[in-house]
């Protein structure tokens, strides 16, 4: 059965009934020996369902690596880390991984888009993943995005701008609870960054998804619920 | 500059020391079987010319009777008539060792106070220097330390033989270490002529003429003392002759060896392209610099060139290793089909291992080229932006299948050739493997296109992304499945002809040997025997006995050299067996015993261009005399062919021959098992060979078989390179698309379905390439058949499709596939999609 985390009294966030995301205690650090780099240092969030939480701090203060502790894509030194009813920390890679395929929806800051399936294809993959095959899905995304005519392009014949949408549409598509997008704005021009970001945060407020989003642009803080500083392995509130 | 050049691009190489290594493995795997079949072949030549060397020490000539032998008081004339010539006789024939059913050894008789006297300076190790020791002592023996060994001698111990005069008990005097001596025993002459109760005869005089115009003129001073039976023949033309029967046979291997590195070069080109586009960002900044074209061309084709130097002595150390265990194998061949020589050393030329380190560098230099020119061009058309994706391949696919078309039409040239040399058939072979290699990545990148419709991604997630990976990346993965399809097409293609060769030999020998029973000298030199004449004289009397048949096989000059001849006494019953290519058979029978008429080999009938009507010339007793040819019929137990006769003609032409081998046939009524049981009682004691007709066929298709068992490694080490090949292209993917595994992994697919997603693709690859390798391979059969046989052996045979070895040979190929996906699927597996989107 799985046990419910209470909020931890030293949380930047106040406390809320239900919260979706908990991590406690988290310890992640790289390299060996003297090289040795603490990244996060007994780190403690949670994250509320349909919340957005912007995480900020500077390159290579660990706001990548937060992201993928919660998102299950890897394991921390010490700690622990709940999404949902989900203990991630206590979780072997293969149940994380079908974790990820239900819950996690990432969207990157290079796209990631498969360039070996075309843009349907792409949308069409946590779909299939998840047993929830659907075409109809498919073209209701597709119009969403605004990339009806583009359903069989290649990533490579799409622009940035383009690309990142269906990146959206992918994360998306199969409404996870959570969505995770690290520095999505990050390689497109300040005009298809701010319709990217819109179009992001439309879109998971009607699925209805927890948003976590690691960036160092400006404009995601205004439309955030809280603003998390990562700071010497640590998350402070930002005012 | 160079040298930062140099180092700049080397750092990257050892960034990846797997990709490394398989390009190293694959040049030293192609280098290492072409030298292991080359070193293989040289040292058979090499035992085969000792062999003779060895017991003529520096004669140049040999004097033989054409039939029986020569009276001693020939070396006694010659010797008086021309006292400056080096003479020595020698006798030689068959010994039985141990008890009446041990085996025999060879026995030689030499004189060696004339080899002495004729061998100032002879080489090492052969017998005139040495064995002055044996004069005057009629019981003793010099012998190989390797036969006294195996049979637990040793010096100063005795050895007890039996022979036509009985029982002897030989003291062994010295061993040699001569591998080209084994199974044979030297005595002193008059010993030998006591042993094999032959007094007043020899079987040969040796004769060392000096080289040029003298010795020309001392030879024909020799041949004009000679009586009408015997002869003056030039050893080094024997050593020459030997070395000419194994010709095809080694030239086949060459050509077999030579695809194991074809196939090494698809590895080497393979890998070149990994490691090219994982330094095209370098390149392009490079270029940015100032870098010219040219300079990175030659900084490239240089290192190729170093890569083969490193993988072509590693081939060398693999291939000497290799020609080791191949030796057995060659060793076999050649003492069942063309002499019996004792090959155990692995001869180690210069020039040779010099010539296939040359072409193991120019080979990967060449494999090399093409992918170095094609980045190069692209780096400068793309500039700094590198894209691992590369969306010029269907042009690239494009002009793959024009030069395709290409390597087809110039095969076909190389077929219309009018030529009867090996090497425009083996140049077509080559042609259409090339063909189909360009072709595979067309057909693989089709059949993936087609499958992306047929499989949905949604109802098969990892299936369908591995078949969209072949589809959109299929270049380097088609490049392996050529190399795996070459391997299997080359497979197929000798395992039908092998089959149609097995099926011919077996139908022939079926349809030949008519007699119930066959009765043969047991060792090839065994003239020590009781003549086989006065065995069938004694058979013949037997009421088991319905009729024998006889041959003699000897070797007599036709006007274009020597040949050769058989002569046959046939009942009706050995008529009926052979089969005729060309001619007519009642003519040949009607004629056979009364005309000048003789029926040819199908192999003679091919390297003489002659057919029936024809004639052939031979020197016999009564001068050149020509020979009508009434018939060719299919043979396939001699490559050079033969002349058959009745033994009537052959006896008026050339005097009375000793019989080689007897037909038996049962009188009516009589079981095959009683005609046995009588015909062995009647020779027991006698060392001859009797077997039932079943016996003959076996041992002859187990020689056949013992032939064709080089062959069968050799195709396996193609494969084995082939599945390198593939594993080589599927961790370069792996590479390459480091980042879409994780973010397949990010996705949530499990490592089960990572691993089926690399698996699917070497899935399509084995079948693709296992299927066209079908086609492909039968294409390559009928050129080995109807070309490369034709040219080689002189014999023709019909198809025969063995289904289900070819269904084995495509589970094996898709077998291959899968299991050099294994690794890569594993590995797949181990991805962390962390590390894999660290740099997000």
């Amino acid at each position: 059965m799985p046990t419910v985390i209470p909020p931890a009294t030293t949380d930047a966030t106040p406390a809320v009934p239900t919260p979706l995301v908990v991590a406690r205690g988290v310890v992640m650090r790289y390299g060996a020996g003297a090289l040795t780099t603490g990244v996060l240092q007994g780190l403690n969030f949670t994250a509320h369902a349909g919340e957005f939480v912007v995480v900020v701090g500077r390159s290579g203060s660990g706001k990548s690596t937060l992201l993928n502790l919660l998102g299950g894509m890897d394991q921390p030194l010490a700690g622990e880390i709940r999404v949902g009813l989900a203990r991630l920390t206590e979780m072997s890679e293969e149940q994380r991984a079908r974790f990820r395929r239900r819950t996690v929806g990432f969207v990157f800051q290079s796209f990631n888009l498969l360039p070996t399936l075309s843009v349907a294809e792409n949308l069409a993959l946590p779909l299939a993943l998840n047993g929830r095959a659907s075409a109809l899905r498919i073209t209701e995304m597709l119009a969403r995005l605004g990339l009806s005519d583009r359903a069989a392009r290649y990533p490579d014949q799409l622009s940035g701008g383009e690309q990142q949408r269906v990146a959206i549409g992918r994360a998306l598509i199969h409404a996870p609870p959570l969505v995770l997008a690290d520095e999505p704005t990050g390689n497109l021009d300040e005009d298809t960054a701010r319709q990217v970001l819109v179009l992001l945060c439309e879109m998971v407020r009607e699925t209805g998804s927890t948003l976590i989003m690691a960036t160092h642009s400006h404009e995601p803080r205004a439309l955030a619920d809280r603003v998390l500083r990562l700071q010497h392995g640590q998350l402070r509130t930002e005012q | 500059m160079k040298l930062l050049l140099l180092r700049a691009s080397a750092r990257v190489l050892w960034q990846h020391p797997w990709q490394l290594a398989l390009a190293l493995m694959g040049i030293a795997t192609g280098v290492g079987v072409v030298a292991a079949v080359q070193l293989t072949q040289r040292s058979a030549q090499v035992a085969m010319a000792d062999a003779q060397r060895s017991l003529v020490g520096p004669a140049t000539h040999r004097i033989e009777a054409r039939q029986g032998w020569l009276d001693e008081a020939l070396y006694v004339r010659i010797a008086r008539a021309l006292p400056a010539l080096s003479l020595a006789p020698v006798v030689h024939g068959a010994v039985q060792v141990g008890p009446a059913a041990g085996e025999f050894l060879s026995l030689v008789g030499i004189d060696p106070l004339a080899l002495s006297a004729a061998a100032d300076g002879a080489e090492e190790g052969t017998v005139g220097g040495q064995w002055t020791a044996l004069v005057g002592r009629s019981d003793t023996v010099v012998m190989a330390r390797r036969t006294a060994h195996r049979l637990g001698l040793r010096r100063g111990e005795r050895l007890h033989i039996r022979s036509a005069a009985g029982r002897r008990s030989l003291e062994i005097i010295d061993l040699l270490d001569s591998a080209a001596l084994t199974d044979t025993l030297l005595v002193d002459l008059a010993s030998a002529q006591e042993i094999l109760h032959r007094p007043g005869v020899l079987s040969a005089i040796e004769v060392a003429v000096p080289t040029g115009a003298a010795g020309a003129k001392l030879a024909a001073q020799v041949a004009a003392l000679l009586p009408a039976n015997a002869q003056l023949d030039s050893i080094a033309g024997r050593i020459t002759t030997n070395q000419e029967l194994t010709r095809a046979f080694n030239t086949n291997l060459t050509a077999l060896s030579l695809l194991a590195l074809m196939v090494g070069m698809f590895l080497i080109y393979n890998t070149e392209i990994f490691l090219l586009l994982q330094r095209q960002a370098l390149f392009a900044q490079l270029r940015a610099l100032g870098v010219s074209g040219r300079e990175l061309t030659v900084l490239l084709l240089g290192e190729a060139a170093l890569l083969g130097l490193v993988g072509s002595v590693l081939g060398l150390v693999l291939g000497l290793g290799l020609a080791h265990a191949l030796l057995r194998l060659v060793a076999q061949t050649v003492n069942d089909l063309y002499a019996p020589t004792a090959i155990s050393a692995v001869a180690l030329p210069p020039a040779l291992l010099c010539g296939v380190l040359v072409l193991g560098i120019l080979t990967t230099v060449l494999a090399a080229a093409l992918p170095v020119l094609e980045a190069l061009r692209s780096t400068v058309r793309r500039g700094l932006v590198v894209r691992p994706d590369e969306p010029h391949e269907a042009a690239q696919r494009h002009s793959f299948r024009r030069l395709a078309y290409a390597a087809l039409a110039l095969g076909g040239g190389f077929l219309l050739w009018p030529s009867r040399s090996l090497i425009p058939g083996f140049a077509a072979l080559w042609c259409a493997l090339l063909a189909g290699a360009l072709l595979l990545p067309w057909a693989l990148s089709t059949v993936a296109q087609r499958l992306v419709r047929a499989l949905a991604l949604a109802r098969h997630p990892a299936a369908g992304l591995g078949v969209r990976l072949v589809a959109r990346h299929g270049r380097r993965q088609g490049l392996a499945a050529a190399a795996l399809m070459a391997a299997s097409a080359t497979a197929i293609a000798m395992t039908i002809m092998i089959a149609s060769f097995r099926i011919s030999v077996s139908d022939w020998l079926s349809q030949l040997l008519r007699a119930d029973y066959y009765v043969g000298l047991l060792e090839p030199q065994a003239d020590a025997l009781p003549s086989l004449s006065a065995v069938r004289q004694r058979l013949a009397q037997l009421p088991t006995v319905g009729a024998t048949s006889a041959v003699s096989r000897t070797r007599q000059r036709a006007a274009h050299g020597e040949v050769q001849v058989l002569a046959y006494d046939l009942p009706r019953a050995a008529q009926a067996g052979f089969r005729f290519i060309a001619g007519s058979a009642q003519d040949l029978w009607s004629h056979w015993e009364r005309d000048p008429v003789v029926m040819i080999s199908e192999p003679y009938a091919w390297r003489h261009g002659l057919a029936p009507g024809e004639s052939v010339q031979l020197h016999t007793l009564n001068g050149l005399v020509r020979f009508r040819v009434a018939a060719v019929f299919r043979d396939y137990a001699s490559e050079q062919g033969s002349i058959a006769l009745s033994r009537r003609l052959y006896t008026q032409h050339f005097g009375a021959a000793p019989l080689d081998g007897l037909g038996i046939y049962a009188a009516p009524g009589v079981s095959a098992d009683a005609l046995g049981e009588s015909v062995r009682r009647a020779t027991a004691g006698l060392p001859l060979r009797v077997q039932r007709t079943t016996e003959v066929v076996g041992q002859s298709m187990q020689i056949f078989e013992r032939t064709f068992a080089i062959t069968e490694v050799l195709r396996l080490i193609a494969l084995g390179v082939a599945i390198i090949g593939i594993i080589a292209a599927l961790l370069a993917q792996q590479f390459e698309r480091l980042r879409e595994y994780g973010v397949l992994r990010a996705l949530g697919f499990a490592a089960g379905e990572i691993a089926r997603v690399v698996l699917a693709q070497t899935l399509l690859l084995g079948v693709v390439a296992a299927t066209c390798a079908l086609p492909l391979g039968y294409g390559l059969a009928l050129v080995l058949v109807e070309v490369i046989n034709v040219r080689s052996f002189g014999w023709t045979m019909p198809i025969v499709v063995p289904w289900p070895a070819l269904g084995a040979a495509w589970l094996l190929a898709v077998l291959a596939a899968l299991s050099a996906g294994l690794y890569p699927a594993w590995r797949a597996t181990q991805v962390a999609p962390a590390a894999a989107l660290r740099d997000e």
